[in-house]
């Protein structure tokens, strides 16, 4: 459980999992290896599975400004989250609002996701996989 | 040691070069997290003092997060460089080597100024200051004024940056360089105009110039700006210079340079360059004009034509003039010229031609 990321240059993309119950301190842990990570951002794009999370908490948005302050991230963001198929059944349309407010769009699995970011479907799906092995 | 070289900037916009190329730190943030690295150069800031300095008094809910993110982006930048940037278990610093830092080469170039003043040497001393001016490239600490920690640390930079001009202006008008000088104390003076030393380098820079008038009239100037926005008269000192310049005291002249110094290729001003032409071609008309014409030069303010006349004078074959038979007075012309024509452009209403035969009778 956690999360992971992985930033390929080459899609321009970094990929993320968000698996389990995710915490304050993970989030933030999360956002430090970020940081860290000489290879990040490679890009604009951000293909995010949320397919299998439990209950999360929102990352800090001072930390989020300030990883993305002086990068491209800063004014050029396109996020494509992949949910439960419970948040795309009208059940909470005010998420779906808000996201689509943030330039991020949500869908119900990686192929569409990835189809949306203009990514290789099966790049994206390697890549995932790659990451859910090592949660 | 370093494969390249190393410059830091603080006295201006906040900057790194390696190797002459620029290190781009376009996130604020980084930005005033290495300006206060560099303010305290080679010494460790604690994490607590970096936070408050950037936040102030709206810290993040995050504080440590939040200096560790910043310090991480700001590693990736300095890549080049990455292990100047240390964290040790009291908090960080920067290494800085030798006269890396642009502060630091404007304290050693101040300090060798003051030995030249202390030892007499105004050229040298001129020199020196002019150096430590140099390494101003703006208003110090500039891009990171609007976080807390700056605003002391600018205005300690601002009075160290002042002091050198005052000291600077003073060597220039020990050695005569009056008029080189005096351009430049203006510029000074629009932006920092209550500064009375400044004020007194004006008008003894004016009087020196033979614009004795204006000295005068700087001094009311200020007086009226003083009287009208403040309710105070000018200090004591300028109030003295004003009363020596009104009875044209002899000490007021100090070591006045000979004209011909004036001519030296590092005196001439840049301006200068854009009016050769014209002294080329007033050279060239006096040397044909008999003894009983007369060349008047007319212009507005701050069009150089002090210059001019001085140039023109170093051209003249005056010696040619006295063998045919010119009656020529046996004076210095171009100091002659110099206080005809300032008198003329002291005097904006009047004819210039009436003006020129009231100043020559």
């Amino acid at each position: 459980m956690g999360i992971v990321h992985l930033a390929v240059a080459l899609h321009r993309c970094t990929f993320e999992i968000w698996d389990g119950d995710v915490d304050e301190a993970e989030v933030t842990a999360h956002l430090l290896r970020l940081a860290e990570d000489a290879d990040w951002p490679p890009g604009r794009l951000n293909l995010v599975d949320l397919t299998t999370v439990g209950r999360i908490t929102v990352p800090d948005p001072e930390l989020v400004a300030l990883l993305r302050e002086g990068t491209i991230l800063e004014h050029e963001l396109k996020t494509a989250l992949v949910v439960p198929a419970e948040f795309l059944d009208g059940n909470a349309p005010e998420y779906d609002e808000s996201a689509r407010a943030t330039g991020v769009t949500t869908f119900a699995d990686i192929r569409s996701a990835s189809e949306h970011l203009g990514i290789s479907v099966q790049a994206a799906l390697t890549v995932m996989e790659q990451l859910r092995n090592s949660l | 040691m370093h494969e390249h070289a190393v410059s830091f900037r603080i006295l201006g916009p906040i900057g790194i070069r390696v190797g002459g190329a620029e290190l781009k730190i376009s996130a604020p943030r980084q930005r005033a997290l290495l300006a206060q690295l560099l303010i305290h150069a080679n010494r460790t800031v604690t994490a607590a003092a970096l936070i408050d300095g950037i936040y102030g008094d709206s810290p993040p809910q995050h504080p440590e997060a939040a200096l560790h993110i910043i310090v991480s982006r700001l590693r990736r930048i300095l890549e080049p460089i990455t292990t100047r940037l240390v964290h040790d278990r009291r908090g960080y610093r920067i290494v800085v080597e030798g006269d890396e830092l642009d502060l630091t080469r404007a304290r050693r170039a101040f300090e060798r100024g003051m030995c030249a003043v202390r030892s007499g040497d105004m050229r040298g001393a001129a020199t020196a200051f002019d150096g430590a001016l140099a390494c101003w490239s703006g208003d110090a600490l500039t891009d990171v004024s609007d976080y807390a920690f700056a605003e002391a640390y600018a205005w300690n930079l601002r009075e160290l940056q002042l002091e050198i001009v005052e000291r600077r202006n003073d060597a220039y008008l020990e050695c005569g360089r009056h008029v080189e000088v005096l351009r430049d104390i203006e510029t000074w003076i629009a932006t920092e105009p209550w500064r009375e030393r400044l004020r007194g380098q004006h008008m003894l820079a004016l009087y020196r110039s033979g614009r004795q008038i204006d000295a005068l009239d700087a001094f009311n100037n200020l007086r009226n700006m003083l009287v009208e926005n403040f309710g105070v008269e000018p200090g004591e000192e300028l109030k003295e210079l004003y009363g020596c310049i009104l009875r044209q005291e002899p000490q007021l002249l100090g070591n006045l340079a000979d004209v011909r110094d004036l001519r030296r290729p590092e005196v001439v001003s840049t301006a200068l360059a854009a009016i050769d032409s014209e002294v080329a071609a007033v050279a060239g008309r006096l040397g044909q004009m008999n003894s009983n014409e007369v060349f008047i030069v007319d212009g507005g303010p701050e069009v150089n034509k002090t210059w001019l006349v001085v140039e023109v004078s170093g051209r003249i074959p005056f010696d040619g003039e006295a063998e045919r038979g010119a009656s020529l007075p046996r004076v210095n012309v171009a100091d002659s010229l110099h206080f005809v024509l300032n008198r003329l452009a002291n005097d904006s209403r009047a004819d210039p031609r009436r003006a020129w035969r009231r100043a020559v009778s």
